[in-house]
């Protein structure tokens, strides 16, 4: 292990991008009024052009909004800034979990009652409808895009997910892509589109800008930042067993505009990781020039990351997450830290602005003590900044139910409360704060199971 | 990336201008050579396109 004296430069002053953040309420709007469009298109058709069955009807409708569905889905994966910053990186991947279930439903949906509607008027029975069917024009490839579909949905269920490795999970998962463009050209041509140029058009568009999207910030912002800031593994730092903090350095960090709070996806690139992007938050302040994460071992890709090589090349596609300082809308703050969940929280407690008069409170929660992560540099923070740092161990959450928290912080609710930490606990502690009376414009949270 | 401050607008990136506009002339291109009948529909149901005349070598 070594180290390294990236440190010694001064953290950055805050400097938020440019872009404006969508409010969660307002994409949510703006996706259900798209879903409501699409779906009564179908049925207005019907109503112009008579003649057709109820499953006719109901194979139209799940096959537009499944179109619809996996064009949002890309888009709430395509790492718009506008979406990470206003919404963030959490909400989106559990937005993209919930919407992918119900377009796999919708696309077996669509595919039973198109079938079925076939096999009625065709007098064929099921069997032969298939065949029939599979005999049209751009079916045989919608077909095959409709079993990568399901196969990638059935992979991604948690129970699936907990037995796959995630590298296997997400290079199955990519296969999302081919199976769209293997339907591209049927959903073009579905009854409810086919004949009216305009709307072809429109959804062709829709798609090729949702696909930009993803080229740009999947894949060219990466290659870009890369190049430009030339970042490599300057040092590993042993924190905790399993728990090391890597340090990056590079060119031109000031350009990043990270803040503390965010996160990269980190590709490092050596034989084992070149791969794939892990996400990980920034454990420090950023500099300008140098980044640090802290990286605890949950499974095969984050221990042999334990062992990194000092001058690998690192990808960092970032910064994403939107829990930073720029969220803030009270004097007093309080910073609430589960497990590895103290990661983003310790670059907060490091340089989120305090008033004069303000108060910073650091609840740290974790099983014992050997778990806890920079005691060392949270109390030499709490120091130097006048602020305080409460380490909540054992078993129970005891310390952190309302009766407790309102004991220890009887000014909560005049509060910001940032929070990050592991899925159970952040769900309790989420209902504990909003059950104290906490308004939830002035809680901030982000939870790690991307 | 370019340095931006507090304040300014977003301009859009060279490579983001052309993306936009290979976009564009992509879904322009797959929009207008999409088919006006559609192949999955059958024939009096809605997209199905007009019915075939008797005689005048529409029908299949």
């Amino acid at each position: 292990m070594t180290t390294t004296d990236a440190w010694t430069s001064p953290p950055r002053t805050h400097r938020p991008s440019a872009w404006p953040g969508v409010h969660p309420a307002t994409a949510l709007s703006i996706g259900a009024l798209g879903a409501l469009t699409v779906a009564t298109w179908p049925v207005v058709v019907a109503g112009l052009e008579p003649g057709g069955h109820l499953t006719a009807l109901v194979a139209h409708v799940s096959g537009m909004l499944a179109g619809y569905g996996v064009l949002v889905l890309m888009l709430l994966m395509a790492r718009t800034p506008a979406l990470e910053r206003g919404v963030g990186a959490d909400v989106l991947a559990r937005w993209h979990g919930r919407l992918g279930r119900a377009v796999v439903a919708l696309v077996l949906v669509h595919a039973a009652a198109a079938l079925t509607g076939w096999a009625q008027l065709t007098g064929a029975g099921f069997v032969g409808a298939a065949w029939q069917v599979l005999g049209m024009p751009w079916l045989p490839a919608a077909t095959v895009g409709t079993v990568l579909m399901v196969t990638a949905g059935v992979m991604s269920a948690r129970a699936a997910r907990r037995r796959l490795r995630h590298e296997t999970w997400h290079g199955v998962h990519l296969l999302m892509y081919v199976a769209v463009a293997l339907s591209f050209a049927h959903m073009l041509a579905g009854p409810d589109l086919a004949g009216r140029p305009a709307l072809q058009i429109g959804w062709a568009l829709a798609y090729t800008y949702v696909v930009a999207l993803v080229l740009r910030y999947r894949v060219i912002a990466p290659l870009q930042q890369a190049v430009r800031h030339r970042l490599r593994v300057a040092g590993v730092q042993r924190e905790a067993p399993g728990v090391v903090s890597i340090t990056v350095t590079g060119e031109h960090l000031r350009d990043l505009a990270a803040e503390p709070g965010q996160f990269f996806r980190w590709r490092f690139l050596t034989p084992d990781h070149w791969s794939t992007a892990h996400p990980f938050s920034l454990s420090a302040a950023p500099t300008d020039t140098a980044l640090r994460l802290t990286v605890k071992e949950l499974g095969d890709g984050s221990r042999d990351l334990q062992a990194l090589p000092v001058g690998t090349w690192v990808v960092a596609e970032g910064p994403y997450g939107a829990v930073t300082p720029a969220r803030r809308t009270r004097r007093d703050v309080v910073l609430i830290a589960g497990g590895v969940g103290i990661t983003p929280m310790r670059a907060l407690f490091e340089s989120i602005p305090i008033a004069p008069d303000g108060d910073l409170l650091l609840v740290y929660r974790a099983r014992n003590e050997d778990e806890l992560v920079f005691r060392a540099e949270l109390d030499a923070i709490a120091r130097a900044r006048g602020a305080r740092v409460a380490y909540v161990l054992g078993p129970d959450r005891a310390a952190l139910s309302r009766a407790a928290l309102l004991h220890n912080i009887p000014d909560l609710v005049e509060r910001d409360v940032y929070m990050c930490g592991p899925p159970g606990l952040m769900t309790a502690v989420r209902g504990t704060l909003l059950d104290a009376g906490l308004p939830p414009a002035q809680l901030h949270e982000e939870r790690f199971d991307l | 990336m370019s340095t931006r401050h507090r304040g300014d607008t977003p301009t859009p990136s060279r490579v983001g201008t052309v993306l936009f506009a290979l976009a564009t002339a992509c879904g322009l291109w797959f929009g207008i050579t999409a088919p006006d009948v559609s192949p999955v529909a059958p024939p009096g149901s809605p997209g199905a396109g007009p019915a075939p005349v008797a005689g005048t070598g529409d029908l299949p």
